[in-house]
């Protein structure tokens, strides 16, 4: 194994010699501009500005830290800064060396139509290789009608084409036939393994600590690897550095506080971002106490800090972290609690104008405890992660931007323990498993003719389950064969796989292009879940002796193009994905607390494909988007569904957003989210048989039923309060979920009719009817 | 308390917030009926075993009965017999009486196909203590309810299964199996508390401890999921006969022990 290991690399290396060198020769002298970007306010980094020569075009786009370095021949050139929102900045450069230039945009005061006029590159979409990705600004989402007026990034994404939601109000979420398992979900680079509090209501993102949201769903760039759907990178803000700020808001839920400001003036900054719910405080409000009992637990918070300090021209170091907890209990009796932790230090440094390198070192904790005081029983789970990861851009020409690096994780997965001195020191204990994760990537973003650009690369990622613990064979009836012991340090199992990275753009005219995109993606973890939307207690464990890792290429095409000068985006992509060692559990399964639990998985293929349509129109008093998904997503599997294809829970045939905004002045905005999706895919039963004097339903076939179609509108209503002092900033927000009271059904169920003894009826369990909210937001 | 109810707590809490439940039109396909067949020997007894057809789920009158089966029993000791039909769905034999440590085959010929299956009958086990004790983690007006603790040997070296039914004052409790194993046995001693049910004082309550192999122990293990109806914790799914050839019902050989006791 590590033999071949070698050999690829050295191919590897030698391909990148070979694709490096003519962009070196060929480059005649040129000098760099490079510097940051940032906002005039308060200092935060901008990202995925637009840099460009106003003389030939060549361009080039802010990294998540604000950075940018283009590479022109000698000459002068008019630089345009621009970015939506913003007022656009040109500079007038005569380059004849290396210039720094750091920049300040300034918010725009006027609308926002009149701004992006002045920008060129508004057809970013038909222009960049790029494909299946999707960018959203944070402020954006703020106007987004969301349940219980809380703003939520999870439930955003939802809209999308190619993402659907994985249940009623859930922040759980499907991309492209993925599970939710298959999402890489990423806070300031570290990975969040359980993004929903509340049993899913609410996501772990209190949206007023974040900067920057970008989903890719497919041509998922090499530097991402490790999850076999799609890739769910979030920024936090850095903390402004001009000035103290404070920000936050009062809602019918929950309460938000911000507060930011610089230690040392653009030097030294921090952010500091807590949210707390009181759903026990109003239920014991609502509830008379033989209901609601006093001593009742029942909350979450979050909360996000950050530190960044630029120490030089060259250096700058980001500290990071989250908090947060899910928290349910009753007096001493019953308690239990769940949540994440997860910790960012990065050190941004510039090793030339041209070669830009972070490193990080990153902490992910996930655990989940339950305990009964009386019974002593107590019950936990959880997955702990230490990363180093490197990434380095070289800005080679205007025409190579190169991404480098690599990352190793060590995984210590905990999945459960349940010990009780009630019956004779109860206990089952599952060993921990550990697992160390590696991978080196590889990808050139290349603009190769005028109409013609790509972003390719290749990860080469390896897997190794090592020791202490007990690794369990099993036979062909899925029995216990033998067990084995690995001491610690010892490999049980190594996995190496090879992912080549694909996205290719041709330009057909200055308003539309074609593109073609390619990804092969590995996963080495996977959840233990047999909920649609997932349960606090799902359990992750590593790929194994028995469990091999899923393995995901997608294939995807598309067709843009833009309207009205470029005011109306609108996009076709179809996809299609092979899943090789797709799993899924046997007829009753019991996966919690199994220590044989691999013997009930059982693996297969599954395959996903579709069809996506979006129409966005992004500028102006009026915006919103309408996607539209059609897609089947279905797995094959020896001892599931007699041998034949069966669609997967979450499988939605039809999955519609429509989703428009209308700013009626400065102060007003009014919008609304109408949304239609299939059923989800659930097994009924389609017959019954009486066994000893019961009535039991009969089950022919796995996932054969749908639900019914889903739908809904929401709609929200922003109004600004009048400025009375320059930097304070009100708005209230009133919204209303499910605006017309549909009964949208979250269960169905079968039973022996109340009313009629010997038959049988059906019931559906709808949740939440139409829910209006209120709540305030404050800036300062 | 299991580990899932606790999860369905905090459902429940959610729900109570908001939900709303209604009985609705569905359309559920027709299964083509399928065989089921029910048969057990019990210790002492002659194998009784009812043949009757799936339905469609809404169908409201009885299932329809088998009548033309040939239903054929035999064990390792050599002896065999045909079981004539007795009506109402049911095969009734007459010679073979179930004994301990006695494997038994069934074979059902119907309609050209042949269903066989084979169940081995444990030695029942011995009930060393049968008692009451109050409720000690009830909440407020609990404090008056009592819970069973049954305790009974095991084989110790040997692999033992059990089913355990109750009757609650001359009711026999169903909706519901309780099962065991010697999983967590203590020196050849297995505690039982049945934690799904609570009686009061004056309660006539009488155990049934069968004991199973494990094919019938996992079965009514699975019909337990089944009974349940949809769960969100597990696709909806038959329990896995262990009779050959046929999807639905379940053949068991068991002994049995049983106790009783007056609450108080």
């Amino acid at each position: 194994m590590v033999k071949t290991c070698k050999v690829i690399i050295k191919k590897l290396a030698i391909l990148l010699i070979i694709i490096a060198f003519p962009l070196y020769a060929t480059g005649q002298q040129s000098f760099t501009i490079s510097g940051h970007v940032s906002d005039i306010d308060n200092g935060e980094d901008l990202i995925g500005v637009t840099i460009y020569s106003l003389e030939n075009l060549s361009g080039t786009i802010s990294n998540s830290y604000g950075f940018y370095s283009l590479s022109l021949p000698e000459g002068n050139y008019t630089i345009r800064f621009s970015y939506l929102g913003y007022e656009s900045i040109d500079s007038l450069i005569n380059l004849d060396g290396n210039r720094l230039l750091d920049i300040e945009l300034k918010h725009s005061t006027i609308n926002l139509e009149e701004v992006v006029v002045t920008s060129e590159r508004r057809d970013i979409n038909i222009s960049e290789a790029s494909m299946g990705v999707e960018r959203l600004n944070v402020r954006e989402i703020k106007y987004i009608p969301v349940i219980f007026g809380e703003k939520d990034v999870l439930k955003t994404i939802q809209l999308l084409p190619g993402i659907s939601s994985s249940g009623e109000g859930s922040t759980g979420f499907n991309v492209r036939g993925g599970s939710m398992d298959q999402n890489l979900i990423l806070l300031d680079e570290a990975t969040v393994f359980s993004a929903s509090h509340l049993m899913g209501f609410f996501s772990v993102f209190n949206s007023d600590a974040l900067k920057d949201v970008i989903v890719y769903k497919g041509g998922i760039p090499a530097r991402y690897g490790g999850r076999a759907s799609s890739v769910l990178d979030i920024s936090m803000n850095n903390g402004n550095s001009k000035h103290f700020s404070a920000s936050g808001g009062i809602g019918l839920i929950s309460t938000r506080l911000t507060l930011e400001a610089p230690l040392i003036k653009d030097k030294l900054s921090y952010i500091i971002s807590g949210r707390r719910t009181y759903l026990d405080i109003i239920a014991k409000a609502l509830f008379p106490d033989d209901i609601v009992d006093d001593d009742i637990r029942f909350y979450f918070y979050d909360l996000n800090t950050k530190i960044n300090y630029t120490l030089n021209k060259k250096n700058r170091l980001f500290l990071s972290g989250y908090f947060g907890q899910d928290v349910f209990g009753l007096g001493s009796e019953i308690g239990t609690d769940w949540g994440n932790a997860t910790g960012t230090l990065r050190w941004n440094h510039l090793f030339s104008d041209k070669l830009f390198s972070n490193t990080s070192l990153i902490y992910s904790k996930y655990n989940y405890s339950f305990n009964l005081g009386e019974l002593s029983l107590k019950l936990g789970s959880g997955i702990e992660d230490y990363s180093i990861k490197e990434d380095a851009t070289l800005y080679l020409n205007p025409d190579n931007t190169m991404k480098f690096g690599f990352s190793f994780t060590s995984h210590k997965f905990m999945p459960g323990e349940l010990t009780s001195n009630m019956v004779n020191n109860f206990e089952i204990v599952l060993d921990e498993k550990r697992a160390l994760e590696s991978g080196i990537y590889f990808q050139n973003d290349h603009n190769i003719s005028e109409r013609l650009s790509s972003t390719y690369g290749i990860r080469v990622s390896m897997f190794n389950q090592t020791g202490p613990g007990w690794v369990y064979k099993y036979n062909d009836y899925n029995s216990l064969s033998d067990s084995v012991y690995i001491g610690s340090g010892e490999i049980a199992q190594s996995y190496f796989a090879v992912e080549p990275r694909l996205s290719v753009n041709y330009r057909l005219n200055q308003k539309s292009s074609i593109k073609l995109s390619y990804n092969r993606m590995a996963q080495y973890m996977h959840l233990l879940s047999n909920s649609t939307s997932g349960t606090p207690m799902d359990v992750w464990i590593p790929s194994s002796t028995n469990i091999k890792p899923v393995l995901v290429d997608q294939i995807s095409i598309g067709y843009y193009r833009n309207f009205l000068d470029n005011g109306i985006e609108s996009s076709i992509e179809i996809y299609y994905k092979g899943i090789d060692n797709a799993t899924d559990y046997e007829d009753g399964a019991e996966i919690m607390l199994n220590k044989y639990v691999e013997s009930v998985i059982l693996t297969g293929r599954g395959r996903s494909y579709g069809v996506e349509f979006y129409l966005k129109k992004k500028y102006g008093d009026f915006t919103g988007w309408i996607s539209y998904t059609l897609s089947r997503t279905e797995n094959l599997i020896d001892g599931i569904n007699n041998n034949s294809w069966y669609p997967l829970k979450y499988d939605k045939t039809h999955d519609v957003s429509v989703i428009a905004s209308y700013q009626f002045s400065r102060r007003l905005f009014l919008s609304a989210v109408w949304i239609y999706a299939t059923g989800n895919a659930v097994t009924f039963p389609s017959g019954k048989y009486e066994l000893d004097g019961q009535l039991i339903p009969y089950y022919t076939e796995r996932n054969g039923y749908r639900m019914p179609s889903y739908n809904r509108l929401d709609a929200s209503l922003t109004l600004k309060s009048k400025k009375k002092r320059a930097r304070f900033e009100g708005s209230w927000d009133f919204s209303i979920y499910n605006l017309y009271n549909r009964h949208n059904a979250y269960s169905i169920s079968f039973r022996e009719s109340e009313t009629g003894p010997g038959n049988t009826e059906a019931v559906k369990l709808s949740l939440f009817g139409i829910v209006p909210s209120v709540s305030y937001n404050f800036k300062f | 308390m299991t580990v899932k109810t606790h999860t369905y707590i905090l459902i429940l809490l959610l729900i109570v917030i908001a939900a709303c439940e209604e009985v609705i039109h569905i359309d559920l396909n027709e299964a083509k009926p399928e065989i089921v067949i029910e048969a057990v020997i019990c210790e002492d007894s002659t194998l009784s075993t009812r043949i009757t057809k799936s339905t469609s789920y809404f169908e409201t009158g009885l299932p329809e009965m088998i009548t033309d089966a040939v239903v054929s029993l035999s064990d390792n000791k050599g002896d065999s017999e045909i079981l004539p039909y007795q009506g109402n769905g049911y095969y009734r034999g007459s010679v073979i009486r179930g004994n301990e440590n006695t494997s038994y085959n069934i074979k059902i010929d119907y309609n050209g196909i042949s269903y066989t299956s084979q169940s081995y009958m444990p030695p029942a086990t011995e009930i060393l203590s049968l008692e009451s004790k109050m409720n000690a983690h009830g909440g407020p007006g609990l404090e008056t309810i009592y819970e069973l603790e049954c305790r009974f040997t095991e084989r110790p070296g040997l692999p033992d299964y059990y089913l355990i039914r109750f009757i609650h004052n001359d009711e026999l409790i169903d909706g519901y199996y309780s099962l065991a194993s010697d999983f967590n046995s203590d020196n050849g001693v297995i505690s039982f508390s049945p934690g799904m049910y609570f009686f009061e004082a004056g309660d006539s309550v009488e155990i049934i401890i069968f004991s199973v192999d494990k094919n019938v122990y996992s079965y009514f293990m699975q019909l337990n999921d089944a009974m349940r109806g949809m769960n969100m914790f597990s696709t909806p799914y038959n329990p896995r006969t262990n009779i050959d050839n046929a999807i639905l019902g379940y053949f068991a050989a068991w002994s049995f022990v049983s106790a009783e006791i007056i609450i108080e």
